[in-house]
């Protein structure tokens, strides 16, 4: 048994690289992914030890070393406060990280769930849940994210779930018209004359069928989760004001234009983690999808 | 199908959106905060029992909840969005006056960023996987990940603080008085009234903000623009124009750029809703005295009234930008002509 499945992988390795040389080859022809996935990796590591590695508190003021520009005392200097900008970045990481993966995480759980069930219950459910769905993307979504942040009142954990109230609708419609594929498909009708329930076909036959490509989007969209954060962060509508959020940190920089540190950093490192995922994304899109390969 | 009736047609679709939106913002305004009274009257009128009296009867707040809707829809259609906590004016009234300067900042900047983007999406894929190629895709990553408002603070920084060589903040040098107000644009007024001096100084704020907007929404601009090129450049009737001998520059300029248009004016108009949200973060730093700049405000002090309002306005924007897109639709693509 063990001979002839050994040689029926060795054929298939013959016919085609396998996945790891794949994506071997691939990684070679996008260095920026290499990149990227460095990058990010940095990140969620510094998110991890930044309690270990920061120089002093994020936290703790320093009155009169306030607003000194970057040097020996002050790696990347100090804000209107004396707080050390560096040591805040670090930790700012710890926020926005998780911040952006649970907007994904929430929402896109939410739009495969809803797509899923439109898809599978099929009439006026399916009208009703679609109908919703395009009425959410009729929103410039962040302006939606805006406004019930506001509602709910501005904090990390509200604008966390008010993103994920407005980030679904793309899967629902993606799940929906895959689920709508599968399901006409055999082995869903054997599930069915197999005496399975409605609930236990969608979930354990037909889900696991049309996940990839809400995956594979889940991927993609990290970058704009954390970025959209970011921005309701920066226009006051995220952590309170002390704490070390870079988008809040460059909004408040502002008010302190000529020292270009306070606003600098804290907004490089959102662009380094947000291309860093953006990068991993591009890469993902032009290995996953061929026409633009150029074959 | 002809003109009209394709037009009618989407016009009804639209209706109904229309009116989506103001349900969600009613349900947002009315549902989710705990207390409505709280969230939308300034904190010391909460102590006073005429003020929430009058509050309760003008939004119908002791009636069943679709009848507080149709109230709310009652007062939208006379363009009352109520009045705003921290200026104590009417919402509607403060968006109105300061919506010109944004449709100003937003037309330079989509006409940047289109011009940007589509000639960026050009360049990478005629020229695919050469250095242009990565070059126009490094640059169009730059404005997909770098927070706009980073960009516009290193723009004001560099181009305004070091280099001097653009305006800074503001509509107008401060010393200048604006134009008589026509159309409340300040190039537009300025022009009208055969004022050179103003209309170049207004014009020369608009450049970096513009350019800001336009760095932001270039990015997914120019990635649609090389992917559906990219796509078109292969099929078949490509190689047919070029084997009947045409230049190359018809080739990519008539057969490729038309058929790949599609995609990128859908974009452009979804990207409308960038704008809009980068409009918000931009015009705060350059402290342009537009809608964005009075949603920051609203939203860094806790203006519910003013928020809604400026969500609102926008999701309307938006929907009617894209109205437009689904109208052009009908002169790009033939195929909705023939069905």
């Amino acid at each position: 048994m063990s001979s002839i499945s050994s040689i029926s992988s060795s054929t298939h390795e013959f016919e085609s690289p396998s996945r790891l040389q794949q994506a071997r080859y691939h990684l070679r022809r996008n260095p920026l992914v290499s990149l990227g996935i460095v990058v990010a990796i940095l990140w969620i590591l510094i998110a991890f030890i930044a309690p270990a590695i920061s120089p002093v508190e994020p936290l703790k003021q320093d009155l009169v070393n306030r607003l000194q520009a970057p040097g020996e005392l002050f790696f990347m200097g100090s804000d209107e406060l004396g707080r050390d900008i560096f040591s805040r970045v670090l930790w700012g990481s710890r926020i926005t990280i998780p911040a952006g993966l649970s907007v994904i995480v929430i929402g896109s759980t939410l739009g495969v769930i809803i797509g899923a069930v439109a898809g599978y219950a099929g009439g006026v459910v399916d009208e009703l849940l679609m109908r919703l769905t395009e009425l959410f993307m009729a929103f410039p979504f962040i302006i939606l994210a805006m406004a019930v942040t506001a509602a709910l009142g501005p904090d990390i954990r509200n604008a966390v779930l008010a993103l994920s109230a407005v980030w679904w609708p793309r899967y629902a419609r993606i799940l929906r018209g895959l689920v709508l594929e599968v399901k006409s498909q055999e082995f869903v009708e054997a599930a069915h004359s197999a005496g399975a329930g409605g609930a236990y076909v969608l979930f354990r036959t037909i889900l696991p069928n049309c996940i990839a490509p809400a995956v594979i989007l889940a991927t993609l969209d990290i970058g704009t989760a954390v970025i959209s954060f970011a921005a309701l962060s920066f226009i006051g509508l995220g952590p309170e004001p002390s704490s070390p959020e870079w988008g809040r940190m460059v909004s408040i920089g502002i008010d302190f234009f000529d020292q270009w540190w306070m606003w600098l950093f804290p907004g490089l490192a959102i662009a380094s983690l947000v291309m860093a995922f953006n990068f991993i994304g591009d890469g993902l899109r032009d290995i996953l999808d061929p026409r633009l390969r150029g074959e | 199908m002809s003109f009209l009736r394709y037009f009618v047609r989407r016009l009804f679709l639209v209706i109904p959106i229309l009116l989506g939106i103001t349900l969600v913002a009613f349900i947002i305004a009315n549902a989710i905060p705990a207390d409505p009274i709280v969230a939308n009257l300034p904190p010391n009128a909460l102590n006073d029992e005429d003020t929430i009296a009058a509050f309760r009867k003008k939004w119908g707040l002791d009636k069943p909840l679709h009848e507080q809707y149709l109230t709310y829809l009652g007062n939208l259609l006379q363009g009352d969005m109520g009045l705003s906590i921290k200026w104590r004016k009417p919402v509607s009234e403060d968006i109105a006056k300061r919506l010109p300067a944004t449709i100003e900042l937003a037309t330079l900047g989509i006409m940047y960023g289109v011009v940007l983007g589509v000639g960026l999406g050009l360049v990478s894929a005629i020229w695919k996987d050469t250095w242009a190629d990565y070059v126009a895709r490094v640059i169009a990553l730059i404005g997909v990940s770098f927070p706009v408002f980073l960009i516009a603070l290193i723009f004001l920084n560099v181009f305004y603080a070091q280099l001097s060589i653009a305006a800074g903040p503001g509509r107008l040098h401060v010393l200048m008085r604006p134009p008589p107000t026509v159309t409340g644009m300040f190039t537009i007024d300025a022009l009208l009234n055969g004022d050179w001096k103003t209309f170049s100084n207004a014009l020369s704020h608009l450049i970096l903000p513009a350019l800001t907007l336009a760095l932001y929404i270039s990015g997914i601009i120019s990635r649609i623009t090389r992917s559906s090129l990219l796509e078109v450049l292969n099929q078949d009737y490509m190689r047919t124009a070029r084997a009947k001998g045409l230049r190359e520059r018809y080739v990519i300029g008539i057969h490729g750029m038309r058929n790949s248009l599609i995609p990128v004016v859908t974009v452009i108009g979804l990207s409308y809703g960038n704008l809009l949200v980068g409009s918000i973060l931009i015009e705060s730093i350059f402290a342009y005295p537009g809608i964005g700049f009075y949603m920051f405000r609203a939203s860094t002090s806790q203006d519910f009234p003013a928020i809604m309002g400026v969500s609102l306005l926008f999701a309307f924007i938006y929907v009617g930008v894209n109205f437009v897109v689904d109208i052009l639709y009908f002169f790009l693509d033939p195929r909705i002509r023939v069905a």
